[in-house]
């Protein structure tokens, strides 16, 4: 079964669709098939259990027991390639 | 200029497309990727439109009995940033935002009066806010293209200022938030955090944010919000439970719909945007920059959250029983983690400090976003947004109520002197600031060879 990640940002309309659209570029080429939703922090903080992963460019609740990622550096550009090496490993996992 | 306002007059959903695209090729974006951006960044628009009929056509009948049925004077819909955004980009200043919010950066880099480069092109909305209100109030494009060039300068420097905060307290190295939005209130933090030091008593005030957002956590989420509040305005108009009940799934449907559309517009922006901070990027010299990024990086933090759960209610009370107050604040109760996110750092995430501080700011915002409303319908008209007959006027808390458009406004009524005189004040911080970390690393250098 495809994993779930969940992209999400402060409105889910900002900078989580700058990761939505390079996260679904990396993830094709990859090949990896997951299923990814776009969303925000407040609407994660009741469906977190939803998702497998949480790839998010905010600070996320201590609350939310799914694991998450830190989208900031693919924003940026400097690390970005460590998120996803993070991001692949934990598909694969 | 003839070519420009025939551009703008064939319509924002016609002329963002062209004007995205040709900026695109400007950039040196691939003509395909240039022309889908701006057709998609066109889809969005018309998507927002729709959105916001939604919005209007079912909020505004219920505010209009509510208004008439319990005396509360307000009949002006809070439409959001989405729809405020794309009433901005769609007007004539706003065509021209993304040349002068970049073109201006690019100065102050290459002046050393900014270290601050905004690659978060979608930001420039504020400016393009600003300047449209401006040129409507004045009857002047050229008085609106020199409200965006100041407001610009004004983000910049603003962004600056409060970089060291982005990077200590939310912990993001070599970013700073050139937000129209967050900047401004970090200056009403500053002196009102004095004034709780000096208040005995209340100096020690705290709330837990875990806590907070634990029991209220629910209230926070777009769609719950929509579906209450717009089931609550159902009832206080007096509807029957099947209308009631509808208007809150519309108002449910708003809020989860309203982001959705606004990321297609984003993402027809993002490649040009893309383009265009490369094309920057490559062509600057190589030093110390912050990344301008949206502020919406910082909206998730626990203090942030807690704060805005708390602000909810009370920004609603204060809406109901502030004199003189005709907006009813919907669409934008979502968006005041923007509005507070640059005050939390200042008050080193103290809770209480933020709601009382973010209450007065909204509080006197209200005021503002009443006053702007008649020429933000106006805007919303000339941008092709339409409103049945003899419907509710709008206005919007982000940033109808931000303290930079009263300023932007009330500095326009004086001419050119007042625009000019605001631009000056804020260069000549930025020339201080720049003296002042010139001297800083001259002493620091000094102490390492001795």
């Amino acid at each position: 079964m495809s994993k779930k990640i969940a992209v999400i940002c402060g409105t889910g309309a900002a900078t989580s669709t700058i990761i939505m659209n390079k996260l679904t570029k990396f993830l094709e080429e990859k090949q990896i098939k997951a299923r990814t939703t776009q969303s925000n922090v407040n609407a994660i903080a009741n469906s977190y259990e939803d998702y497998d992963l949480i790839v998010s460019t905010t600070h996320v609740p201590n609350s939310v027991t799914t694991k998450v990622i830190n989208a900031v550096p693919i924003l940026t550009g400097i690390g970005a390639d460590k998120v996803y090496d993070e991001i692949e490993k934990e598909l694969n996992s | 200029m003839d070519i420009l306002e025939y551009i703008v007059g064939l319509g924002p959903s016609v002329m963002l497309p062209i004007i995205i695209f040709l900026f695109g090729l400007l950039v040196k974006a691939k003509p395909s990727t240039a022309f889908r951006s701006g057709l998609i960044v066109g889809i969005g628009f018309v998507g927002i439109n729709l959105v916001i009929g939604l919005l209007v056509n079912s909020l505004g009948p219920a505010a209009k009995d509510m208004v008439s049925r319990l005396g509360v004077e307000l009949s002006i819909i809070d439409v959001g940033w989405p729809a405020t955004s794309a009433i901005s980009f769609g007007s004539t200043v706003g065509a021209l935002a993304i040349p002068i919010g970049l073109g201006v950066n690019v100065a102050m880099l290459f002046f050393g009066l900014t270290k601050t480069l905004n690659v978060d092109l979608w930001n420039l909305w504020h400016i393009a806010f600003t300047g449209a209100l401006v040129s409507i109030l004045t009857g002047s494009i050229t008085m609106g293209i020199v409200t965006a060039l100041v407001h610009t300068i004004i983000i910049l420097v603003l962004a600056d200022l409060t970089a060291k905060h982005v990077q200590e307290y939310y912990g993001y190295p070599n970013v700073s938030f050139p937000h129209g939005t967050s900047t401004p209130y970090y200056l009403i933090a500053l002196p009102m955090n004095k004034v709780f030091d000096s208040i005995p008593g209340i100096k020690n005030i705290k709330a837990d944010p875990d806590t907070i957002q634990k029991r209220l956590g629910v209230f926070g989420e777009p769609m719950v919000l929509g579906l209450i509040l717009g089931a609550f305005i159902g009832v206080l108009a007096g509807w029957n439970v099947q209308e009631t009940l509808t208007l809150g799934v519309q108002m449910a449907t708003v809020m989860l719909l309203l982001p959705r559309v606004t990321s297609i517009l984003m993402e027809g922006l993002m490649p040009i945007s893309e383009a265009a901070g490369d094309l920057v990027k490559k062509r600057l010299p190589e030093r110390d920059l912050y990344i301008g990024m949206d502020s919406a990086l910082a909206v998730g933090h626990p203090a942030v959250i807690a704060s805005t759960l708390l602000l909810i209610p009370i920004v609603l009370g204060i809406a109901a029983f502030l004199p003189g107050n005709k907006v009813l604040p919907f669409a934008d109760l979502v968006t005041i983690p923007f509005i507070i996110c640059l005050m939390v750092p200042v008050f080193r995430g103290n809770v209480f400090r933020t709601v009382v501080t973010g209450a007065v700011a909204i509080g006197i915002g209200l005021w503002i976003a009443t006053y702007i409303s008649p020429f933000f319908t106006s805007a919303a008209k000339n941008a092709g947004f339409q409103f049945p007959e003899g419907a509710s006027q709008i206005s919007s808390l982000v940033d109808g109520a931000v303290p930079t458009t009263a300023i932007m406004i009330f500095a326009s009524k004086l001419g050119y002197v007042g625009l000019v005189g605001i631009g000056i004040i804020f260069l000549a911080i930025a020339s201080y600031q720049k003296k002042k970390a010139a001297r800083a690393e001259k002493e620091s250098s000094e102490e390492f060879t001795a």
